[in-house]
């Protein structure tokens, strides 16, 4: 400690104001705990600032310029352009802005104490808060780790320049001409899927023989086949090595089946993974365990190896989503107020908003095979759908993965117009143990594409009406 | 020591030993008494590598505030103790093997011998439930939670709803499953005082610093903390206080007190609130009762078996005196002391802390008047003794003098018995020891 410095006395602290952390934050304060939260960046964390929040515009404004463009519907417009400094500014100030306001406020309402500033263990009681030159150290009674995570980096593509993580993506004023994403996971996907509706020549370079690992193929290939569309190369199998910048751009280096092969871009942006911020927190000095890969060992309650420090989020092991983080805090935050609880959930969904959306959740097929469960698999395509048709796309299906002998379901999986949506029913009915019978005698509002479920479970029953 | 019983000596399991020519005996910790499912190994009496022979005794378990030694079910020698001194054991866990010969007629060599073949040699089988359906447990997620602040395994719960989905109705009748005899069921305690211990057990979290310090809770205390729990989750308790003015018990006592302390007897103010409880269980019968809660039914005791707090170095015990209403007030304050000698020394059986009818607590002898005693679940009241103490009371005649005043409390559970019939129950208690003579008459 700096002479001086006298630590000054928290409760709970929770490090980092992110989908985690802020919910971690109110939860406690209404369960009665008096928190404090630390937040080196902004108010929000990632998913409000670079992260869900802005993708989800930039995505819904491309589909704006593209419906417009192509002159669907009988809307007839000229001359329209895409101006993503608008678009940007309109992020900034209108959305972004509002909501990390939104949620200081919600932090203040609830009592909540915000100190700037970053976070460092100097024991497991102590932390202290750095903050510019000035810095302040605090005795704790109980902590919540919620710093999230940050964009991977490979060799040969250092964030800079042109070479850009997705946080730099999302802030482009200026749509490129070329654009190249390494690794065609969801992030890589949904950028690729941006930039090629507002023009930009796309190239995805994925290491793995297919993109979007972890969705089924059939709509994977939903996908590609848009991309394609799109005049979107897809060079799988390909290793990147490095990137050269040169006058008109950037060289990116990609190694295919033992071939170097050159591509051009205007930018290059990289969403191979992300890693957990668990390397400068001074997590040692805490006494907080982590795991080989950097993730805090956690227990069914996100306990650490310190039982008064928690961890929540992507820190701890598992899918890198925000939704993942909020349930885990709630969890965290009603451990800390002493009430008997869990980690409890077979369904986390996941949502990739490609063209066209897909979304996923529970159990595939595959997956329920591999537990030795016999299923039914029951799919309604949106060929069939009324509503899918009036809204002028009709790609995309859902589809229901069912006990065979109880029709007790165990997985959906949503491609198309409005999946993200229509996969919460899903999720509802797995962690409600609900069968395709409940399904099935629930009225679903016409005309919405939500009836797909409902066709999906009467399919699942033999009894299907559409098709 | 005193012993309610012989623990039953149990089979355990010889298994093949390919080291030297005996064969292994496991054994395993005995159930000790009703709806016990563990001891604590107090203290061996045997050690690795001694000669035992069958029923001699090998162990001490404490449960249940009792200390019990277990004998050893077959002769050989101790070959190995797996679980230590000072440790707890559920029963039926390996505590312990012993080598014994095989030139036994009843072992072959090599063999397998166990009657209890089924549950030993092969894991005791889960039933398959129906609620349970692709690993995943039937029920919605605020169910599952209300499992777990219940401390009840989900999965081990049978729903009886559609498709066997778990309710919330299911999860509270898993507490009180019904029985197949038709007996009073209250021994329902092990789960929801599991329930109990595992919520607090959960909810703990004190910021532990160098100024707090741990101690392991005693067999006794763990025994006191479940009963209090287990009474306050069942029972619905109110409280009532009172006082009486007893000039002519003190009078009474003062005149017996001799005669009793020549025949070697303690004349206590208990040993006539003894009696004057009796004389009001009798006239309130719904007090001397207990609930059956599985079916639903009032049940009734025609004994009576008054129990009395006896409080000692390691923690409250609740002996009964046995058939009370058949007792003077000498053979009471006799057999009470006698109790609590042994309340003292740990030697108290475990019969004589059963089937109580009804509970006196007594702190008067430390001080206080008014408190809420819990209920000595399953009875339904129990009756508190304060201090007596000269007070002002307003005399017959309407002026003020000097009375000896004694304050009496009463907690009885509200779900049997209505607060107008304790009260009247109070009222008669006042009475009679108000004037002792009618202890005689009545009593």
């Amino acid at each position: 400690m700096v002479v001086g410095d006298f630590a000054l006395d928290l409760d709970l602290v929770v490090i980092g104001s992110g989908p985690g952390g802020y919910v971690a934050a109110i939860r406690a304060a209404q369960l009665g705990k008096k928190v404090t939260i630390i937040e080196r960046d902004a108010i929000g964390g990632v998913c409000l600032n670079v992260g869900c929040i802005p993708s989800k515009l930039l995505i819904q404004a491309a589909h704006h310029f593209v419906d417009i463009k192509l002159n669907k519907y009988g809307v007839i417009a000229k001359d329209v352009v895409f101006d993503l400094e608008k678009t940007q500014r309109w992020k900034d100030e209108e959305v972004i802005n509002k909501l990390t306001k939104g949620v200081e406020s919600l932090l203040k309402k609830n009592k909540v104490e915000i100190i700037r500033g970053s976070a460092f263990f100097n024991d497991p009681h102590q932390l202290r808060v750095v903050s510019g030159d000035k810095a302040q150290s605090y005795q704790f009674k109980e902590a919540i780790i919620a710093t999230g995570s940050r964009p991977l980096e490979i060799d040969g593509f250092k964030f800079e320049g042109r070479v850009l993580d997705s946080t730099g993506a999302l802030r482009l004023k200026e749509v490129p001409k070329r654009f190249v994403v390494i690794g065609g996971g969801y992030i890589g996907c949904q950028m690729a899927s941006v930039y090629a509706n507002v023009g930009s020549k796309v190239t995805i370079i994925e290491a793995a023989d297919n993109l979007l690992m972890g969705y089924e193929n059939d709509m994977v290939a939903l996908v590609k086949e848009q991309f394609v569309s799109k005049n979107v190369d897809i060079i799988t199998k390909a290793k990147a090595k490095a990137a050269i910048d040169t006058e008109e751009g950037v060289q990116i280096t990609v190694l295919v089946d033992g071939r170097e092969q050159i591509v051009e871009a205007d930018v290059v942006m990289v969403s191979i993974g992300r890693i957990p911020n668990t390397d400068d927190l001074g997590l040692q000095m805490a006494g907080v365990e982590l795991d080989q890969r950097g993730f805090i060992r956690v227990d069914d309650q996100g306990r650490t190896s310190q039982a008064h420090i928690f961890a929540i989020g992507d820190v701890t092991p598992g899918a890198a989503l925000a939704h993942k983080a909020s349930y885990e805090a709630k969890i965290a935050a009603a451990a800390l107020a002493g009430k008997n609880v869990k980690i409890d959930y077979i369904a986390m969904p996941a949502v990739c908003s490609a063209d066209p959306e897909l979304a996923i959740v529970g159990l595939s097929r595959a997956q329920a095979e591999e537990q030795g469960i016999e299923v039914n698999v029951s799919m309604f395509p949106f060929e069939a759908s009324g509503t899918a048709l009036s809204l002028g796309d009709t790609k995309g299906f859902v589809r229901i993965i069912t006990e065979k002998h109880t029709g007790l379901i165990l997985g959906g999986q949503v491609a198309g117009v409005g999946a993200g949506g229509i996969i919460a029913e899903l999720a509802l009915a797995i962690e409600a143990r609900m069968n395709v019978e409940d399904l099935s005698l629930t009225i679903h509002a016409h005309p919405t594409m939500s009836e797909a479920v409902l066709d999906a479970a009467d399919l699942a029953l033999g009894l299907p009406i559409h098709i | 020591m005193a012993y309610e019983e012989k623990p039953g000596k149990r089979e355990g399991m010889v298994i093949k030993d390919d080291t030297s020519e005996g064969s292994t005996f496991i054994v395993r910790l005995p159930k000790v008494g009703e709806g016990i499912t563990e001891g604590k190994l107090v203290t061996w009496l045997v050690s690795v590598g001694d000669a035992i022979t069958e029923d001699d005794a090998m162990v001490e378990v404490q449960n249940d505030k009792l200390l019990q030694e277990v004998p050893s079910p077959v002769t050989g020698v101790l070959s190995k103790i797996l679980v230590e001194a000072g440790n707890t054991a559920q029963v039926d866990e390996a505590i312990a093997e012993i080598k014994i010969k095989d030139n036994d007629s009843s072992t072959e060599k090599g063999l397998v011998h166990d009657s209890n073949k089924e549950t030993m040699v092969q894991p005791p089988k889960e039933p398959s439930n129906p609620s349970v359906v692709a690993k995943r447990v039937l029920a919605m997620p605020s169910i599952r939670q209300y499992a777990r602040e219940q401390g009840i395994d989900i999965y081990n719960v049978s729903g009886s709803g559609k498709h066997g989905h778990i309710t919330k109705e299911d999860i509270d009748g898993f507490n009180t499953n019904p029985v197949k005899e038709k007996k009073i069921q209250v021994a329902s305690e092990t789960k929801k005082i599991h329930a109990a211990k595992q919520t607090t057990k959960e909810a703990f979290s004190i910021a532990e610093t160098a100024d707090t310090i741990r101690e392991k809770m005693s067999v006794t205390r763990r025994a006191i903390s479940q009963a209090m729990v287990n009474s306050q989750l069942h029972a619905s308790h109110v409280s009532i206080f009172d006082e009486v003015e007893v000039s002519r018990l003190i009078a009474h006592r003062d005149r017996f007190k001799e005669i009793a302390a020549d025949q070697d007897i303690k004349l206590t103010y208990l040993a006539y609130m003894s009696k004057a409880v009796i004389a009001v269980l009798r006239k309130y019968p719904i007090l001397n009762a207990s609930i059956d809660e599985a079916n639903e039914e009032i049940v009734y005791k025609k004994y009576y078996n008054l129990g009395i707090a006896v409080d000692t170095k390691r923690g409250l015990y609740v002996p009964n005196i046995k058939n009370a209403d058949r007792k003077g007030i000498f053979t009471i304050a006799k057999e009470f002391a006698e109790l609590a000698d042994k309340a003292h020394e740990g030697t108290l059986e475990l019969q004589q802390m059963r089937e109580g009818s009804t509970t006196i607590t007594s702190i008067g002898s430390i001080g206080g008047m008014w408190f809420t005693p819990i209920i000595n679940y399953p009875e339904v009241a129990i009756f508190g003794m304060g201090r007596i103490e000269k007070k002002p009371i307003v005399l017959d005649d309407s002026t003020i003098g000097v009375g000896s005043v004694l304050h009496l409390s009463m907690s009885f559970d509200h779900r049997i018995v209505d607060g107008a019939i304790a009260q009247k129950a109070m009222n008669e208690l006042k009475r009679l020891l108000k004037d002792p003579e009618l202890l005689l008459m009545e009593g």
